[in-house]
């Protein structure tokens, strides 16, 4: 897990590129690789690379990075960790190709020499890399399928900047920072800033499963190598229906088969544990894989104090079940406070989430914790949202009433002045969005209603914003092609939107703040690939109890029975009591009693100077 | 490739040179046959046009020019529909609608800066390709038009090297404007009434420290328009008559001269598209300063080419003005960028990957 910038100046006219700049730029991400760091330019000051070096695998001088090719032609900065390395490693030893470390990196530079872009399918991990090609005269962007790993850049019109990061693109001060109201407006409607949109217009994200060529012309395209719907979509054709005796030991092999991958390490794997089912599988998957010596981590909060939602008894459980040394650790109103400058500086991009991965992480980092498992994405997976049962229930019940020129909109301008009163803001929409899947996803899971956002960012930037968004569009994108089954919609929806952009991306900021590598293994291709066929023809069976049993032993029944919390803060209670905090006491519309916590946070967070 | 270009050939300014390097450049290209041009402007008689153009002059109704547009594009069916400027988009749309053929959209300045008002942006999401003379106009393009960041190219104006030279101060203008002796700061340009962007009232306001500091100090004002009177009004109000003189627009052929009489360029505008006088300065040796906010910033290389202010700094400003009057006269070596032969090229790859 590392920190890279990649700067090409390709248009003739761009001066060479400044090596402060690039410094400026990697060592503005020292958290993300504390371990080292590196740099290549090339002869004729067009190309530079720059890496942050957090040692996870191989962790001599010789894993150090940029990495090249026998011959340096091939120059590469990566991000992330390649499971499979190993064999790929021994695949390319066989085809003559000479090795002079054991990191997966040197892996990739080989591997691009024999398959070029296409060996992003072989891959199975997380990564953002850049890599550049003197043959070619080209740089390569890509990103991992899942989108697990963040990659950004700009192109000015005559250079291109890629960063891990958002804000360290704007340390080196030659990217514009102008506002993207399509970013902007994608905030306020979800959560996170849905990407290819950051909320500065001249950066992208490469979208996940994505590789861009730049070249003597610029970013080209972004080229899709991977889709989520898509492997939904074929999986139906492939769908296989089995005993409760064969889906749970298919399961069973495959989850483990993802989680004794992600144990590959140079440093010992520990865990992230939470009372719910899925870190707790995770955790016992481990084990089970042979992990030894593991810690595990809760979080907990004096507010929550011998109710439903304190994690930190059955988290204890589950950590004497399957053996692993706990910590357990307290965070109060007061540290929070302490921590909230750093929390917004370290905030990539306004997200109304992630600070609980930031003080879980810091709790790890206290205790010498470099790798963590984390059992994000069972939820996806394994129908965890409420979004599984009353997307489809609503898509149905709206219907008719969404075929009706214009009811939706008028319903919405009526209600839209009435309804918020007494009830969520979102039933005023019903009508206009509940009739199709994308329109019912937004509500689901809308921070803000589109018809509210002029009250938080003005008229035009409003508009603009939700033109340039076209939110339904992207919506609509994370399912095409269409997987048709119910199921298989709602798991790509929530997969490739709220997981890749709000809770993968969380996960990033927030444990590179302290160093942290947090591995995801059920975010994992070869996983989806295996279960989408068996779990779409029977989604009544794809439920958290079908993962729970993937533990042996059993979870405690207190987790396996346990009713879904999430993972939260007390934000609520703080932005309530704390003076500091009220800033969304300047909003009538953040101001009505009941307003959930998140909508104020989101305008506080960003009027405290995240953006 | 069928064009719809206002001007080519019809004028000398920096759009136009732009318009006739580009259709330079696409008949030197192995892919394009022939380029058929409809434009408003008939073509100056001593300026060569390239070998595959044919130009259709023709001026006064709108109707007219469409109807002979659509004509056009039905009789020859071009693969390739050029569009010179973004208020003939709606009908180079139409007209790769009607032919299928690649959308090519060249934008300057100010034009492309804000969502044109009503049909005028209809059609931006069908374009190819947008070749844009700098990045800040593609910036401001790419703020209100949905068109992905991939599609808009930067090809900046290219100068013809070979048309510039450093020489003495000529006689007769020297004789013209009797300024023998003295240390002349050129600023070169339209003066337009309703956009008054080019700086020359910045420069005015700091006359009497300049020539507290050069007693010898004559700002010229090359160019003409209707912002002339007022700007001439600012002088008179403010006693600098003897420092000034407004030249009027001058005959294309003795520009160069003009330059030569400079010792120094300045143009602190704040929305040039690209700026092509600063490339011209630069070729004649003179020192040259512009604004850092606008398509002058492209023109500057970012401050290698000449000195870069803020213009909106009156500090800033000032100590720059005092830097280029210092300053000998030079070609600046990153001039070489942006010779004719790397712009041929550019727009070669362009159509290779379109």
């Amino acid at each position: 897990m590392c920190g890279l910038v990649g700067v090409f100046a390709y248009h003739p006219v761009a001066p060479d590129i400044s090596r402060d700049e690039v410094r400026i730029i990697r060592d503005s991400m020292q958290s993300r690789g504390p371990d080292g760091s590196g740099e290549w330019f090339s002869a004729d000051g067009r190309v530079a690379l720059g890496h942050r070096r957090l040692s996870i695998i191989d962790l001599s001088e010789a894993g150090s990075q940029p990495m090249t090719n026998e011959d340096g032609t091939i120059q590469l900065v990566f991000n992330g960790e390649i499971y499979n390395y190993q064999a790929l490693r021994e695949k390319l030893i066989h085809r003559g190709h000479t090795f002079r470390s054991h990191s997966d990196s040197e892996v990739l530079v080989h591997l691009y020499e024999e398959r070029g872009e296409e060996m992003v399918h072989e891959l199975r991990g997380m990564f953002a890399l850049v890599l550049w090609d003197s043959n070619r005269k080209a740089m390569l962007l890509a990103r991992d399928p899942y989108g697990i790993k963040p990659l950004y850049y700009a192109d000015d019109g005559w250079t291109v900047r890629a960063a891990s990061q958002v804000k360290a693109l704007l340390e080196g001060s030659n990217v514009s920072l102008l506002p993207e109201p399509a970013g902007i407006a994608g905030f306020y409607l979800t959560g996170s800033v849905p990407e290819p949109f950051t909320i500065y217009q001249e950066i992208r994200a490469v979208p996940a499963g994505s590789v861009v060529w730049v070249n003597h012309l610029g970013a080209s395209a972004p080229k899709r190598y991977f889709s989520i719907a898509q492997v939904f979509s074929e999986a139906r054709k492939g769908a296989t229906r089995l005993s409760d005796f064969e889906l749970n030991q298919v399961v069973h092999e495959t989850l483990l088969d993802s989680v004794r991958h992600h144990l590959v390490a140079d440093v010992a794997v520990s865990g992230f544990l939470s009372a719910g089912v899925d870190s707790g599988t995770i955790i016992a998957l481990a084990r089970e894989a042979g992990a030894e010596h593991m810690q595990t981590v809760t979080l907990a909060f004096e507010e929550y104090r011998s109710t439903h939602d304190d994690e930190a008894p059955l988290a204890r459980e589950v950590s004497r079940a399957y053996g692993t040394a706990h910590r357990t650790r307290s965070l109060s109103e007061a540290e929070f406070q302490k921590e909230l400058p750093r929390i917004l500086s370290v905030m990539d991009q306004p997200s109304i989430d992630g600070i609980n991965t930031y003080f879980i992480s810091k709790a790890a980092a206290e205790i010498g914790v470099k790798v963590a498992l984390s059992g994000l994405g069972g939820d996806e997976l394994f129908s965890g949202y409420p979004s599984f049962r009353d997307i489809p229930r609503w898509a149905n019940f709206s219907r008719f009433a969404a075929h009706i020129p214009t009811l939706g909109r008028l319903t919405r301008a009526i209600a839209s002045h009435v309804v918020p009163r007494y009830t969520s803001p979102k039933l005023a929409g019903m009508i206009e969005y509940g009739g199709t899947y994308p329109g019912n996803y937004l509500l689901r899971r809308g921070l803000f209603m589109p018809w509210e956002l002029k009250e938080l960012l003005g008229e035009e930037m409003a508009v603009e914003g939700l033109r340039r968004l076209a939110p339904l569009k992207l919506i609509g994108s994370a399912m095409t092609p269409d997987p048709e089954l119910p199921y298989s919609r709602i798991a790509a929806l929530e997969a490739s939107l709220y997981m890749r952009n709000q809770l993968l991306r969380d996960t990033d900021w927030a444990s590179m703040a302290h160093s942290i590598e947090v591995r995801v293994p059920m975010v994992d291709t070869t996983l989806l690939k295996t279960l989408a066929p068996i779990l779409c023809v029977d989604p009544s069976r794809a439920n958290k109890r079908l993962l729970a049993q993937s533990a042996q032993p059993p979870l405690p029944v207190g987790v396996s029975q346990r009713l879904k919390t999430g993972f939260t803060l007390p934000l609520n209670r703080w932005l309530e009591r704390n003076r500091t905090l009220d800033i969304w006491r300047r909003l009538p519309l953040l101001s009505r009693p009941g307003t959930h916590w998140a909508r104020r946070w989101a305008y506080t967070s960003v009027s405290m100077g995240m953006s | 490739m069928l064009a719809l270009m206002p001007d080519a050939f019809g004028g000398f300014a920096g759009i136009a040179q732009y318009s006739r390097d580009l259709f330079e450049s696409f008949s030197a290209s192995s892919r394009i046959d022939s380029i058929v041009s409809l434009t408003r402007h008939p073509p100056v008689s001593n300026i060569p046009i390239p070998v595959k153009l044919t130009e259709r002059f023709l001026a006064g109704h709108s109707a007219r020019y469409i109807i002979l547009a659509v004509w056009l594009a039905l009789r020859l069916r071009p693969n390739v529909i050029l569009c010179g400027h973004l208020n003939l988009l709606p009908i180079a749309t139409l007209l790769k609608k009607l032919t299928g053929g690649s959308l090519i959209l060249q934008v300057h300045g100010i034009e492309a800066w804000r969502r044109p008002t009503g049909l005028r942006s209809w059609g931006i999401g069908n374009v190819d390709l947008v070749i844009s003379v700098s990045r800040f106009t593609r910036q401001q393009l790419l703020l209100w038009s949905d068109i992905e960041p991939h599609r808009v190219r930067v090809v900046s104006n290219a100068v013809h090297l070979d048309d510039y030279s450093v020489g003495e101060k000529p006689g007769y203008l020297v004789q013209r404007y009797g300024v023998k002796g003295k240390l002349v700061l050129l600023t070169l340009g339209r003066l337009p009434g309703n956009e008054r962007y080019k700086g020359q009232d910045r420069i005015i306001a700091l006359l009497p420290k300049l020539a507290a500091r050069f007693p010898n100090l004559i700002y010229m004002i090359v160019g003409d328009g209707s912002d002339r009177a007022r700007l001439e009004g600012v002088v008179s109000t403010q006693g600098l008559e003897e420092y000034v003189i407004f030249t009027g627009r001058i005959p294309e052929e003795e520009k160069i001269d003009h330059y030569n009489l400079a010792d120094a360029f300045a143009m602190p505008s704040t929305s040039e598209g690209f700026g092509f006088v600063f490339l011209e300065a630069a070729a004649c040796g003179l020192p040259v300063l512009g604004g850092g906010n606008d398509g002058s910033r492209d023109a500057l290389v970012d401050g290698r080419l000449g000195i870069m202010v803020d213009c909106d700094s009156t500090g800033e400003l000032l100590e720059g003005l005092e830097e280029i009057l210092q300053r000998k006269k030079r070609v600046p070596d990153c001039l070489k960028l942006f010779d004719f032969p790397r712009f041929k090229l550019q727009i070669e790859q362009l159509l290779t990957n379109l």
